[in-house]
């Protein structure tokens, strides 16, 4: 019964470890992420002036999660014709859906930033926002990548260290 | 039948009305499904009362939809209004749409046209946007179906169609005309023994077929080659050169330059329609383009519109210049 209650302690800290140490390396894929999105709006918008409900549909088609592709097919129907919402307000609540959690604030506030004005201006000043996002995002990306590398394994050892520290003290 | 004419004119406001926000859609909603056949243009500016143009008059619009006759009555739209406006027939890409505010107006699917006015940014000496708008002009574009079948007979002869030329001044309906004399041609019909034939349609400024990111909005036949939003001069001979068509159509003529461009139509043994302004002949000659072309011949038909029994009214349909009136509408003391 003690061994049992042992191992179940260690194995919820453990869980809990690689769990925060997930977060890491979950950012960094959403920063990934990102990026190429952007890119993809980029060139849609720089070279082909497609509009965004086709850009967003096409993200959507092309995301390689299906969470991702879910909330950008959303957001093509709620900025198509007669949208009585700004793009910033869509692009706003598109930030705001669950699957982004892992991202930073920072992170959040540059993305942010674009939507006020996503689709608003002219398409050298689309081109030239998205590029700036794009820059600071991967500034965030490398800082997250170094974060991940020197937390992940000490997150994953802590969890288990903590669990094997209480069942110790325990018995 | 009828029921199925109401059915369709409901849904065609439902589709222009999906082009507005929504609190502006349930404005305009309040117009009633009889008085919508009769709009042709819906317009909006800073600051002034909500307009339509009512059976070729000047309206304003209450919020509850109804029609008001006195401007006290009417929404007044807001600047925050037109913005919503802008961002909601724009898809929220205004960037995509640079080239079209350049021209000062965009054309939506459906084929419907909405002209803008605002602050204009030039570059090197052009209008490069139109930023800041300040006034919206939402034009209905319809179809007409069958408008042109009583005059096609004037217009085919001996198995040839006939160099045409539509002659009206603004609004009376060449444009339309011209639209379904295309689409018959281009379809064929076998009452005339007219064959269909290969059309090449350049359309300068969108209005004729009513093209959506190049893909026709109206219909234009099933044989009629569309070069959109293309210079008139250039757009002529990019056909010439590739499509071989049969007919050439376009929309407008009668800049000095246009003789020239007609001239090589008709050297390279293809027939053509186009349009022009001009009240009647007469003013016709006054104007020195279309002066030479009419002069050295190259129009065989010669269409003149008037609105005076309603848009489209054909007044007269002459053998060219010289030639016999082949059609001519009774005049009010005539009749």
């Amino acid at each position: 019964m003690r061994w049992m209650g042992a191992l179940l302690i260690i194995g919820a800290t453990t869980a809990a470890g690689f769990i925060r140490a997930g977060r890491y390396t979950e950012r960094c894929r959403l920063l990934e992420q990102w990026l190429s999105i952007l890119t993809f709006l980029r060139t849609g918008i720089g070279y082909q002036a497609e509009r965004l409900p086709q850009l967003f549909e096409k993200v959507a088609a092309l995301a390689r999660y299906p969470e991702i592709a879910r909330i950008f097919r959303k957001a093509a129907k709620a900025v198509d014709f007669g949208s009585g919402n700004s793009v910033s307000d869509i692009w706003e609540q598109l930030l705001q859906e669950p699957e982004w959690d892992a991202l930073h604030l920072s992170d959040r506030l540059i993305l942010s930033e674009l939507g006020q004005y996503l689709g608003a201006t002219d398409y050298r000043d689309q081109v030239a926002k998205i590029s700036a996002c794009q820059e600071r995002l991967r500034q965030n990306l490398n800082l997250a990548e170094t974060e991940s590398r020197k937390k992940v394994g000490i997150c994953r050892y802590v969890g288990f260290a903590a669990g094997a520290a209480a069942v110790l003290l325990l018995l | 039948m009828k029921a199925n004419q109401s059915t369709e004119i409901k849904s065609c406001w439902q589709q222009i009305l999906r082009f507005f926000p929504t609190d502006f859609r349930q404005i305009l909603s309040g117009i009633g499904p009889e008085i919508f056949p009769e709009i042709s243009e819906i317009r909006l500016r800073v600051g002034q009362p909500l307009e339509v143009v009512y059976q070729k008059r000047s309206v304003w619009v209450a919020p509850n939809g109804r029609l008001a006759e006195k401007a006290e009555d009417a929404h007044w739209v807001k600047a925050e209004e037109i913005g919503k406006i802008v961002n909601a027939m724009t898809a929220g890409s205004f960037y995509a749409l640079e080239e079209e505010l350049a021209k000062g107006y965009v054309t939506l699917p459906g084929g419907h046209r909405v002209g803008f006015t605002g602050h204009v940014v030039s570059e090197a000496g052009r209008i490069r946007l139109i930023r800041n708008i300040s006034s919206l002009n939402f034009r209905i574009a319809r179809a007409c179906l069958g408008i042109a079948r009583p005059v096609l007979p004037f217009l085919w002869k001996d198995g040839r169609f006939l160099k045409t030329m539509i002659l009206s001044p603004p609004a009376c309906g060449k444009t339309t005309l011209l639209r379904e004399i295309v689409r018959e041609i281009s379809t064929g019909v076998p009452e005339l023994e007219l064959p269909g034939l290969h059309v090449g349609l350049v359309d300068e400024r969108s209005e004729i077929a009513g093209s959506y990111q190049g893909v026709p909005q109206m219909d234009v036949g099933m044989r009629t080659d569309v070069l959109d939003a293309c210079n008139k001069a250039e757009g002529v001979y990019l056909l010439l050169r590739s499509m071989n068509p049969e007919v050439i159509a376009t929309d407008e003529i009668g800049a000095e330059s246009d003789c020239k461009v007609l001239e090589d139509i008709i050297n390279a043994g293809v027939s053509m329609i186009v349009t022009a302004h001009a009240l009647n002949l007469t003013e016709a000659m006054c104007r020195p383009g279309l002066r030479r072309i009419l002069e050295r011949g190259m129009i065989e038909r010669l269409i003149i519109l008037s609105s005076r029994l309603g848009v489209g009214t054909v007044e007269s349909i002459r053998a060219g210049v010289t030639g016999p009136e082949l059609f001519r509408r009774p005049t009010a003391t005539e009749e």
